[in-house]
């Protein structure tokens, strides 16, 4: 399974794409030329240059460094989003599903009724009242997607515990931790694996759609969606400098997805998920 | 069909109770007092004395099951409070005065969205692999990685500023609904694409679909049986984006100036205008349920193998 | 006499990422008017691709070369339409699946009745007699009630009953059955059975009858074909094919099916013998 992944070439170059960017975006004060802050209003809208790579922006600001350190605010936070929406959604899942019973019944209730509610309408709420900012831009995408990774895990426990391996298993002695661990844990990733990565590139358009309202990121700090955010104001004069924040949100969250599909297809997971 | 709609009613139930009930514990969670809030909104400089009567006005010094069963009432009736921002206007009022661009906007969205994506990806379904397909399957890709408030700067760019054919933003007519109904409508169209091209690729693969053709019927009768079973199938998500198109208006309702719900409540986080917050995630919360609840009693109406449960 | 079916050379393959996969090669066989053949094989053996391919059923990933006279037409190249006309009018089939094989959103009656309008060019109020008399003749009871009933409604032998019925009105020269009693009960079997037995009693037309089932089979058919991972290894008169089977995979096949049958026999004898001392008669099933 691992080697059909690697002989994809699409795979590996969505990979690849994800990789050098996360990596930029970690070392980005190496990387960057400039400094994403500093502007010199005597180079306002200047075109490509040795110089500027990507130009520069209304305030003479140079626009490839401020996609290099907008890298950070964008894709390293949608990953920790995802890994602490995982982590949550994980624990409750395993929670209710092991527990059972009238438990299981409330916890299950309670997932039903964050699904119900719209992701959209989710975010408005969460940022609405804990005020605009990042950090609750985060605890708003956790929000949202939690229960569905809950309600995923909680079912594949319930279908596992009665799998002929998992039931002699137990009936050898091991301990529930080991059970699962070692069967049920194994037994779900591929499909959560498939599911975070798609849901990776729905967190990044999540992030800079937010950002670009102004609930996100705020406007001086580099980050994808505030620079569209700032080139929307000069669109007449100007419709250019929308060109390389929106190219680079496009081509992650396409490599994400595409990372998603294939990775669907290597480990044939069946259903089209979202 | 009486007992079940009734059942299905009856299941809703909890499920607004909880709604509602999230909607207002959201108020809890604001990290301020909002009675300071809402003085401070409106330039008052809060002393102790002013954010004291404050809190009685707003009902804050009473346990919080009362508030939540009072508050709970007054949505009922649809009293959702006063705005913060403006002491002149109910939060029902902007609302109302609100909701008809948002319906509006979505209600064309929507025809957008089955207009679109049924042809095409009944289309892209009958000649699977071809030219055509390949094409629409790239478009959706994209259509489904691209920011969509971008899109609708290179809309505004291309078809308002370019060529000057259409208003970038506000409602002055049918003209002003193109560029944000097809803003809107994109990321659902390359969904909705996507889900009914592979459901018919799925339903062809039924034994029904071979038999048929074993009994010699011409291939447009073979494609009315696979059409009529893979719309079945994919009518439940094609219901289901009905809300989502009225609750995912706010990005495009900001970038066009439009006056919906939307933008309303997007301004309201912005002043901290929290009743008006509350009230329209209630809203949009109650919507989701009736929807859903709503496609979930059509399917099963028109669906004969479900019809013994009626 | 002419012959009714010639099929000479006949390769399936399936185009993939790596290249063609051949799933059927070199297959060949005669079928006279009122003639009966079996093709027997284990699961995926190729059976049931080697008629889909005679009928111009396979997908476009399938490639089909070789030859298929019937009735003075080469199959293989006629137009697709000159084709889905013959299907069923003609060659008609008898699915496996009887429960899955018509659109769950349709009644029965309308799915009989686009039939016999497209093939028989009448009107749709004429069409729903034709099929009110289909299910009449295959001595359903009500068929004006079944015709309008949906497929999950009934069970899946009426419902392969329904597809004979369907079949036989259009008096088609050649008949194949893919498995038709696989998913059926044992006792709906035996109708079924019956009712190919009057298929082929009748003369008129012949049969393709493909199973796995020996029992079956030697009930039916004149001539047989054993297949094998899609390669055809034994072909002849049925009496020589059943009882001195020449292939190593024939003879594994058929002496596999006699051990069980004696086995079988052997257990429900002394079963028997043992009942009969007890002085209690079952009846046996």
């Amino acid at each position: 399974m691992l080697r059909n992944l690697l002989e994809d070439r699409v795979a590996l170059l969505c990979l690849a794409v994800i990789g050098v960017t996360v990596l930029a975006g970690l070392f980005a004060p190496y990387v960057a030329p400039h400094d994403p802050l500093a502007g010199n209003i005597l180079y306002k809208f200047k075109t490509m240059s040795w110089n500027y790579p990507l130009g520069t922006d209304q305030q003479g600001r140079c626009v490839l460094s401020r996609l290099i350190y907008g890298i950070q605010p964008t894709i390293l936070l949608s990953l920790v989003t995802m890994a602490a929406t995982i982590t949550l959604g994980a624990a409750y899942g395993l929670v209710s599903g092991s527990a059972g019973g009238l438990v299981d019944e409330g916890l299950m209730r309670f997932c039903d009724v964050m699904l119900s509610f719209p992701s959209q309408v989710m975010i408005l709420a969460v940022v609405g009242m804990l005020g605009v900012g990042m950090e609750n831009v985060i605890i708003a995408n956790i929000l949202i997607k939690w229960a569905f990774y809950a309600r995923m895990i909680r079912g594949s426990v319930l279908g596992y515990r009665n799998r002929n391996y998992v039931v002699f298993s137990r009936t050898t002695g091991s301990g529930s931790w080991f059970i699962l661990s070692r069967h049920m844990l194994p037994a779900v990733l591929p499909e959560i694996v498939v599911l975070a990565s798609l849901d990776t590139g729905w967190v990044i358009l999540n992030i800079s759609t937010l950002s670009f309202l102004g609930l996100g990121v705020q406007a001086p700090a580099p980050e994808w969606g505030a620079m569209l955010n700032e080139a929307r104001q000069v669109i007449v004069a100007h419709p250019g400098q929308m060109l390389a924040p929106g190219l680079a949100v496009l081509t992650l969250v396409a490599a994400f997805n595409m990372l998603g599909d294939s990775l669907r297809d290597a480990l044939e997971i069946k259903g089209s998920g979202r | 069909m009486r007992r079940y709609v009734l059942s299905r009613l009856l299941a809703a139930v909890p499920l607004l109770l909880g709604v509602s009930f999230l909607a207002f514990v959201l108020v809890t969670l604001i990290p301020a007092d909002p009675a300071e809030v809402a003085l401070r909104v409106n330039e008052i400089i809060p002393s102790p004395e002013l954010i004291e009567l404050q809190r009685k006005e707003l009902g804050l010094d009473q346990p919080f099951w009362e508030r939540y069963v009072r508050w709970l009432g007054n949505s009922l009736r649809l009293d959702f409070g006063h705005s913060y921002t403006n002491h002149h206007r109910t939060v029902a009022g902007e609302l109302g005065r609100c909701l008809p661009a948002t319906l509006s906007l979505a209600g064309v969205s929507l025809l957008f969205v089955v207009g679109a994506s049924i042809p095409l990806a009944v289309a892209s379904a009958m000649t699977r692999d071809s030219l055509f397909d390949r094409l629409v399957r790239t478009l959706v890709f994209f259509g489904t990685a691209m920011p969509n408030y971008w899109v609708a700067f290179l809309a505004i760019w291309l078809f308002a500023v370019h060529f000057d054919l259409l208003p970038t933003g506000g409602d002055e007519g049918w003209r002003s609904y193109l560029l944000p109904a097809f803003t809107l409508s994109m990321t659902y169209i390359s969904t909705y694409v996507r889900l009914i091209r592979n459901t018919m690729l799925a339903v062809m693969q039924e034994p029904f679909v071979l038999y048929a053709r074993a009994r010699g019927l011409p291939e447009a009768a073979v494609v009315r049986h696979v059409l009529k079973n893979s719309l079945q199938s994919s009518l439940t998500a094609l219901g289901m984006s009905v809300p989502q198109l009225i609750a995912g208006s706010f990005v495009v309702e900001n970038i066009f100036a439009w006056p919906g719900v939307g933008r309303l409540c997007v301004s309201a986080i912005f002043n901290r205008d929290y009743p008006v917050i509350q009230a329209y995630v209630l809203m949009m919360g109650v919507l989701f349920i009736v929807c859903n609840l709503l496609v979930d009693i059509i399917s099963a109406m028109i669906d004969p193998r479900r019809q013994a449960e009626l | 006499m002419s012959a009714l079916l010639t099929v000479r050379g006949l390769d399936v393959a399936l185009k993939t990422k790596k290249g063609a996969r051949t799933l059927v090669s070199g297959v060949d066989f005669t079928l006279e008017p009122g003639g009966a053949m079996g093709i027997l094989g284990e699961s995926g053996s190729g059976k049931s691709l080697t008629c889909r391919a005679v009928m111009g059923l396979l997908g476009e990933g399938f490639t089909v070369s070789g030859r298929a006279e019937f009735q003075d037409r080469e199959l293989l190249s006629l137009p697709p339409k000159a084709m889905r006309a013959l299907c069923g009018r003609e060659i008609a089939m008898i699915m496996q699946h009887p429960l899955t094989s018509f659109d769950p959103l349709c009644v029965i009656g309308d799915q009989m009745a686009e039939t016999f309008r497209f093939h028989l060019e009448t009107s749709r109020e004429a069409a729903w007699e034709i099929a009110r008399d289909a299910l009449a003749a295959m001595r359903i009871a009500d068929p004006g009630h079944i015709l309008t009933l949906y497929p999950h409604q009934l069970s899946g032998g009426m419902l392969q009953r329904v597809m004979i019925g369907l079949t036989l009105t259009l008096r088609p020269a050649l008949v194949i059955a893919d498995e038709p009693t696989t998913a059926l009960d044992s006792v709906t079997q035996f109708e079924i059975m019956k009712e190919l037995v009057r298929i082929r009693e009748s003369g008129r037309t012949s049969l393709i009858f493909i199973s796995h089932d020996l029992g079956a089979m030697r009930m039916l058919v004149d001539t047989a074909l054993v297949m094998h991972q899609g390669r055809q290894v034994e072909y002849g008169p049925a009496q020589a094919v059943f009882n001195r089977p020449q292939s190593d995979h024939a003879r594994y096949l058929i002496e596999t099916r006699n051990a069980l049958t004696s086995r079988f026999l052997a257990y429900a004898g002394r079963r028997a013998g043992l009942d009969r001392e007890r002085g209690c008669c079952r009846a046996a099933g």
